[in-house]
């Protein structure tokens, strides 16, 4: 392709996806202020606080997104917020954008930083400033799929300032022998590319009208159950919480895929084996239908954790409407009705006293 | 002629535990290979041998049609955990080893499943060439109310499909599925079982304690032991042996040389599979059953 034609297909692109996206751009719900906490190798990050209604009724809950995200997901519109809800419910929640994603700084000619960065940098700050700014000696954690490996890791390397916590669809091992994990080795030489970003937006927007149009659609069938997330909310979902992919972040993560194995980049460190040491109650929840951080997956981290824990499942069978996917547990039409009350009862079960 | 008359000794001779009658119907494959092991399937607790044979159609006449010698194995009723590991899996063993020679190749599924993976551990070691574990818990829970309420009023699997409990055995083995019509006119009807109370009561008591309780070694330690190859299927959506509590297989057994497959529509099989789809599903022959045979021809 000659540069002109680069260029204009650059610039359809981007026209494409601007026009694809904008009606569904959703501002967050009103009420929050913007916070900033800044890590030890200088990324900035932001954090998204809404104080409690009324009196606090436990400690402040910080809520964590996962890959290709941003903390939208946690926050998405009024009516359909995590971080709205367990405001409402008395805990002063804040939502962080791990470094990258939303409005925390992304990496602009730094050092490419692989998931590690997460866990070793981003949550320490985040959780820091939490307690800073609250003066609670420790923090909740409720972390969705990347964002609870994050905790795992964090929490096996003695991460401190965590009180109770919750993960939903966090895998600890992806090598189940499915298609994905048999192509992986054919990929790995030539995806991700080493040292880039890989452009998750982009793709996503451009396709916009097409998502949710069909049951087999694969990136919705992917990430969430239609029966749970109406396609309307998926739309903003795509418009407003993804994040482009750091090419080590991929690649680390893909060694859960490949080789079942949840380690540092460096593979020193093996986070599943040390995480027999955490002491830190927690919940793990699954979604029936969830097919990135399966049950299968995620009973994975629960059977590595050293305890108090706690195993749930959603799915027709427990009683819910629909079975649960991977993005349902935040965003699902009844995820409010049906999944978040366990996790707010869970957290006060393991709570001190305020 | 020769191999008849053997046939008929043994179906004289097999009768399972306080006289019940119990089955062990062999295949003639269509074109005999004579290579391999013999292939002995086991159904799952509540299910008949017409869960891999109904109506000429299943895993069982799918693999005799490629050659396979196939047996269909099913326990006598009743059967409690104890006799099943054993009594009636030595028994069927046996009289396959009997008219065969060699170790076999057993395939089982669910919670049945799981004690024949014990049994491979401890009686049947050393008979065994390979096992083919469609969702065999190897922690067992309770996975929801409704399999609790089940086997609390009895596990009259049979007599729910008639009455007032067909959601819930619907909910059970076929929720979401996509069965062949006539499986889902009439497997209830033909392909479950009445468990009885005592083994209903037996299973869920596993369930509630954490493991089922068999003579000799524990339930893990006979795990630990089992040293053969071992394929193992995960379906999503079984909602009775969920996909979750089997995958621990490759910690529990470290001797065993585990390969897994996982099911499901991300995976790019037609659906995600259920405890009853898995195997009587509509897309199982395109979907599964040749992760089964590609499996077994590794093992020729």
């Amino acid at each position: 392709m000659n540069a002109r034609a680069q260029v204009l297909v650059s610039v359809l692109l981007a026209m494409a996806s601007t026009g694809c996206a904008t009606p569904w751009m959703v501002p967050r719900a009103p009420g929050f202020t913007e916070v900033r906490a800044l890590t030890r190798d200088g990324y900035s990050l932001a954090l998204a606080r809404r104080r409690p209604a009324g009196a606090p009724t436990g400690r402040p809950v910080l809520l964590v997104h996962g890959i290709s995200a941003n903390d939208r997901n946690m926050d998405l519109h009024e009516g359909l917020s995590l971080a709205e809800w367990f405001a409402g419910r008395g805990r002063e929640a804040w939502s962080l954008s791990l470094r990258g994603t939303g409005a925390s700084q992304r990496r602009e000619g730094r050092e490419p930083y692989a998931f590690d960065a997460f866990w070793r940098e981003d949550l320490p700050a985040a959780i820091a400033r939490v307690r800073a700014e609250t003066g609670a000696d420790k923090v909740d954690v409720v972390a969705h799929s990347l964002g609870g490996m994050a905790l795992y890791a964090y929490l096996s390397q003695g991460g401190e300032g965590v009180g109770a916590a919750v993960t939903l669809g966090s895998p600890t091992r992806l090598d189940f022998g499915g298609t994905v994990t048999r192509l992986l080795p054919l990929l790995r030489p030539v995806f991700p590319p080493r040292g880039g970003t890989i452009p998750v937006v982009l793709p996503a927007q451009v396709f916009m009208p097409f998502h949710g149009q069909s049951e087999r659609d694969p990136f919705l069938l992917l990430v969430a159950n239609p029966e749970n997330v109406p396609a309307t909310t998926w739309k903003r979902l795509v418009a407003n919480g993804l994040a482009d992919a750091e090419s080590e972040v991929v690649l680390q993560v893909a060694n859960l895929l490949e080789f079942g194995r949840f380690a540092s980049a460096d593979g020193k460190t093996d986070f599943r084996a040390d995480m027999a040491r955490i002491r830190v109650p927690i919940l793990v929840v699954a979604g029936k239908l969830d097919r990135l951080g399966s049950p299968l997956a995620a009973r994975d981290g629960y059977r590595a954790l050293g305890g108090p824990k706690a195993w749930r499942l959603y799915g027709v069978e427990t009683g819910t409407r629909a079975d649960y996917g991977h993005m349902d547990l935040l965003i699902g039409q009844h995820a409010e009705r049906e999944v978040w009350p366990d996790l707010l009862d869970f957290l006060r079960r393991h709570g001190d006293s305020v | 002629m020769i191999r008849l008359l053997v046939l008929l000794c043994l179906a004289a001779a097999f009768n399972g535990a306080h006289g019940a009658p119990r089955a062990l119907v062999p295949l003639s494959p269509a074109v005999p290979s004579g290579r391999g092991p013999a292939v002995l399937l086991v159904p799952g607790l509540g299910f008949g041998r017409e869960i891999y044979d109904f109506h000429g159609q299943g895993l069982a006449p799918h693999l005799a049609s490629r050659g396979w010698d196939v047996w269909v194995f099913e326990p006598a009723p009743g059967a409690n955990f104890a006799e099943l590991v054993g009594r009636e899996l030595p028994a069927a063993v046996g009289a396959v080893r009997e008219v065969r020679g060699g170790p076999v190749v057993m395939v089982v599924q669910g919670h049945g499943g799981a004690l024949a993976l014990a049994a491979a551990g401890h009686e049947l070691s050393g008979q065994v060439a390979g096992i083919v574990a469609f969702n065999t818990p190897l922690e067992w829970e309770l996975p929801n109310p409704v399999l609790g309420g089940v086997l609390e009023r009895g596990g009259d699997l049979g007599s729910l499909a008639g009455g007032e409990g067909r959601a819930e055995l619907q909910l059970l083995y076929a929720h979401g599925a996509t069965l062949r019509p006539d499986v889902a006119a009439h497997f209830s009807a033909e392909g479950l079982r009445d468990l009885g109370r005592p083994l209903a009561r037996e299973w869920l008591e596993a369930l509630q304690r954490g493991a089922p309780v068999l003579p000799g070694p524990s339930f893990r330690e006979r795990i630990a032991r089992v040293d053969v190859p071992v394929l193992q299927v995960l379906a999503l959506r079984d909602v009775v042996a969920h996909p979750e509590y089997a995958s621990a297989l490759r910690e529990r057994a470290p001797r065993a040389r585990v390969t897994v497959r996982e099911l499901d529509r991300f995976q790019g099989c037609a659906e995600d599979y259920t405890h009853l789809s898995v195997l009587l599903g509509g897309h199982a022959p395109k979907d599964v059953f040749p992760h089964v045979v590609a499996w077994l021809e590794s093992l020729r």
